[in-house]
């Protein structure tokens, strides 16, 4: 090959290198152009939507668009928000039966306002507004939209979709002046379950008159035993102090219950009976005695005599024994309600007792001995840790025979649920 | 691949399986509706009591029911597994009352220890329906002071088997007892005075004034005394004390028994109304005491230092004595200003 035409090649090859970097350039300017209807929007900034449920198949759901409108200062006539499965490209339905020609504005839209409801179809919701001010750059706007339901998941675990949102310069949707895309999702919904188990606590002990009332049936006491001390001519009614001779043990008897029954709850009593002996079982006695007579009138025989069913005042002289709620304490904790009543006439002492103390003027004590459980307090609905304090009173004859007396006796609780 | 392929399908239907097993254990209860005020009244909450169980409740489902079972458990919840409570015994239960729907009878094959199951031939409930059974012989558990359930579930099966219809749970508690003792002494009450109270509440005064002794005329005079006793022996009533005196000089008493003598010098007592010199009181009270026979004759005196002048042999509640004094003398009885104190003394033997 000659240098001339070697020095011809190079030179054709320069010119073409020049032509073809002339054509790049050249389609660079142009492509944008072929692209105009986007290539002068802005993007639209702290762009989000906010669904108000993201249960699947939900109805007349609410979507909330947050975005700012950025650029200069022009106008803004009209929105279209396309809802599409993909965030870019040729715009499909997110899910088949999607319908948003319903949608409404929800509410008053702020920043930009003045919005109405353009021609939406299946997939797109148009807002027009005949505002021609320009809009104030970086403007936060924001719109909600109702009545669009939310698809089926087809997957197993969730559904994106996208809506394209489009801002317009002017009201026929054209001249687009900002564009952003915000992602929505509908899941699965967390269903949570908890149960509340029927509850009733009950709990019966003897309680020191010193002692502060337990805080619930965990902290009772163990003690279940009251001694009345020594019984002569003169009522003795528990709690008796213990002088160092009588031995007594100053304490009342206490009933806690704790339910959340809504129908309330009831509670009973019955004396149990001895299991040695004759007559009287379930009345004041000596244990597993003989001796007791067949009229329990009688106060020479081992057992006391009862106070009637409907209430004995003790205060008279002659045998007697017999039980009374003094009070229902509901000091055990702050969250105590005030819904059980000591409301059997034959056995409520003063109602008017609020300190809860032994210092009730009644002197009247009722003692059911048929075996039968007698009620003596109850409530409507539900009970938290009330507490029935009992006092059980004892007044001996003069022929009364010497011995130690006993009676056990069984409180029973039934609640309705 | 074959192999590869069987093994991994295998895998599949075994875990579809065991998804689906816990699914079938659950549906016996998956559309149960509640039972309505259901509740368990116990007639005994003591542990280990034979006693009974009273269920009542409203049924909400219209449909044929042909069983009920009420099955004892530590926990309410008819899809938990159920732990018997310790203790409990419920298949000696004899269904001993039954009202709303009716015409069922225990199912002894499918009764156990914690779950009574009662049958009868599927049959129509009219919704609402309150009911109530009520079974005797139950034994509760032992342990005490707890709180235990019962789940109650209907069934159109009759024996308790199948889907449940209805389903509730009531809870019911083992404690209650609380015993109660005190302690009567030995007592014996005794008072003395002029005048007493019937039960010993007041006394009032201490002298008998007989006024002046003369051979014409019969001096008298009362005091009372009232005693009662706890004691199984009863008690006796004693007096101490001399005849009527001055310095060396007496008023002889009455060692034996008799009558009043006007103008024959004489000291005596008794114990009754007496009709000759209307002075005295027949024994009051409720209790049981007399006066000794020495001292109970009406017109009859005595006066016998320590002898016993009332007795009881039972516990007595109170009796009020009246003891009536005559006191005559002769002509020759000396001047003097005659006295004696006279010692009651009440006995009991414990």
């Amino acid at each position: 090959m000659s240098k001339t035409h070697s020095a011809g090649l190079r030179t054709r090859a320069k010119r073409a290198n020049f032509w073809l970097q002339a054509l790049m350039l050249a389609s660079a300017g142009v492509l944008p152009l072929l692209s105009s209807a986007n290539v002068s929007a802005a993007q639209l900034t702290d762009r989000s939507v906010t669904i108000s449920t993201s249960e699947p198949s939900a109805t007349n759901v609410t979507h909330t668009f947050d975005f700012t409108v950025p650029g200069d200062a022009t106008t803004a006539q009209s929105i279209e928000f396309q809802y599409c499965s993909t965030p870019l490209g040729t715009c499909t339905n997110p899910w088949a039966d999607l319908d948003v020609s319903s949608a409404a504005i929800d509410g008053t839209p702020t920043g930009l306002t003045g919005w109405a409801v353009g021609t939406n179809t299946a997939n797109t919701i148009q807002l027009t507004r005949t505002d021609a001010s320009n809009v104030t750059v970086d403007t936060d706007v924001q719109v909600a939209l109702n009545g669009i339901s939310n698809p089926e998941i087809e997957t197993t675990i969730y559904d994106t979709f996208y809506i394209r949102v489009s801002v317009y310069e002017d009201s026929a949707y054209t001249t687009v002046r900002d564009t952003g895309t915000v992602a929505g999702v509908v899941t699965q919904q967390l269903t949570i379950n908890g149960r509340v188990q029927e509850r009733l606590e009950f709990c019966v002990a003897a309680l020191g008159n010193a002692d502060a009332t337990p805080a619930d049936c965990d902290a009772f006491p163990t003690d279940t035993n009251i001694d009345i001390g020594v019984i002569e001519e003169a009522i003795a009614v528990s709690p008796v102090a213990n002088d160092g001779f009588n031995g007594a043990d100053d304490d009342y008897g206490i009933a806690m219950v704790d339910t959340n029954a809504g129908g309330g709850v009831t509670i009973s009593y019955f004396p149990e009976a001895d299991d040695i002996g004759t007559n009287q079982l379930r009345n004041f006695r000596i244990d597993d005695s003989a001796a007791c007579d067949a009229l329990e009138t009688s106060e020479v025989d081992t057992c006391f005599q009862s106070a009637a069913t409907g209430g004995t005042d003790l205060s008279a002289a002659g045998e007697r024994f017999g039980m009374h709620i003094a009070c229902v304490d509901r000091t055990a904790s702050e969250a105590n309600t005030a819904n059980l009543l000591n409301n059997v006439a034959a056995y409520q002492a003063d109602a008017s007792d609020a300190t809860c103390e032994d210092t009730e003027a009644s002197t009247t004590y009722a003692w059911d001995n048929t075996g039968n459980a007698t009620q003596i307090a109850s409530s409507s609905t539900v009970v938290n840790d009330e507490m029935l304090k009992m006092r059980f009173a004892a007044r001996a004859a003069a022929t009364t025979p010497t011995g130690n007396y006993t009676v056990t006796t069984t409180y029973v609780a039934t609640a309705t649920f | 691949m074959y192999l590869q392929r069987h093994i991994s399908r295998a895998f599949t239907y075994l875990l579809a399986l065991a998804l689906a097993v816990p699914a079938l254990g659950f549906s016996g209860t998956a559309h149960a509706a509640q039972l309505q005020g259901q509740s368990l009244a116990i007639a005994s909450s003591a542990a280990s009591a034979v006693t009974t169980h009273e269920y009542s409740f409203t049924l909400p489902t219209n449909s044929n029911v042909g069983s009920f079972a009420f099955e004892y458990c530590t926990t309410p919840f008819p899809e938990t597994t159920c732990i018997a409570p310790p203790g409990l015994d419920a298949s000696g239960a004899i269904l001993n009352l039954q009202s709303g729907v009716t015409g069922f009878s225990v199912d002894s094959v499918n009764t156990s220890a914690n779950r009574i199951v009662i049958e009868r031939s599927a049959a129509a409930v009219v919704t609402p329906a309150s009911v109530l059974y009520q079974f005797d012989d139950i034994v509760n558990p032992s342990v005490a002071d707890n709180t235990y359930y019962a789940r109650i579930a209907s069934y159109s099966s009759s024996d308790g088997t199948g889907q449940s219809i209805d389903v509730g749970s009531v809870a019911f508690s083992t404690s209650g007892f609380l015993g109660v003792g005190g302690f009567v002494p030995p007592h014996i009450t005794f008072c003395v005075g002029i005048t007493v109270h019937p039960s010993c509440q007041s006394t009032n005064d201490n002298l008998v004034s007989l006024g002046t002794l003369d051979e014409s005329t019969t001096r008298t005079g009362t005091s009372q005394f009232a005693v009662a006793t706890n004691d199984d022996g009863g008690y006796n009533v004693r007096f101490l004390g001399n005849t009527l005196t001055s310095g060396n000089k007496t008023i002889p008493p009455m060692t034996s028994s008799g009558s009043s003598s006007t103008g024959t010098s004489q000291f005596g007592i008794n114990l009754r109304q007496n009709s000759q010199l209307s002075i005295g009181q027949e024994v009051s009270g409720v209790g049981s005491g007399q006066p000794a026979a020495n001292y109970a004759g009406a017109n009859q005196y005595r006066f016998v230092s320590g002898e016993v002048i009332a007795s009881s042999s039972l516990p007595t509640d109170f009796n009020r004595f009246t003891v009536s004094y005559i006191a005559n003398v002769d002509a020759a009885q000396d001047v003097g200003v005659y006295t004696t104190t006279i010692q009651y003394i009440a006995t009991a033997q414990f």
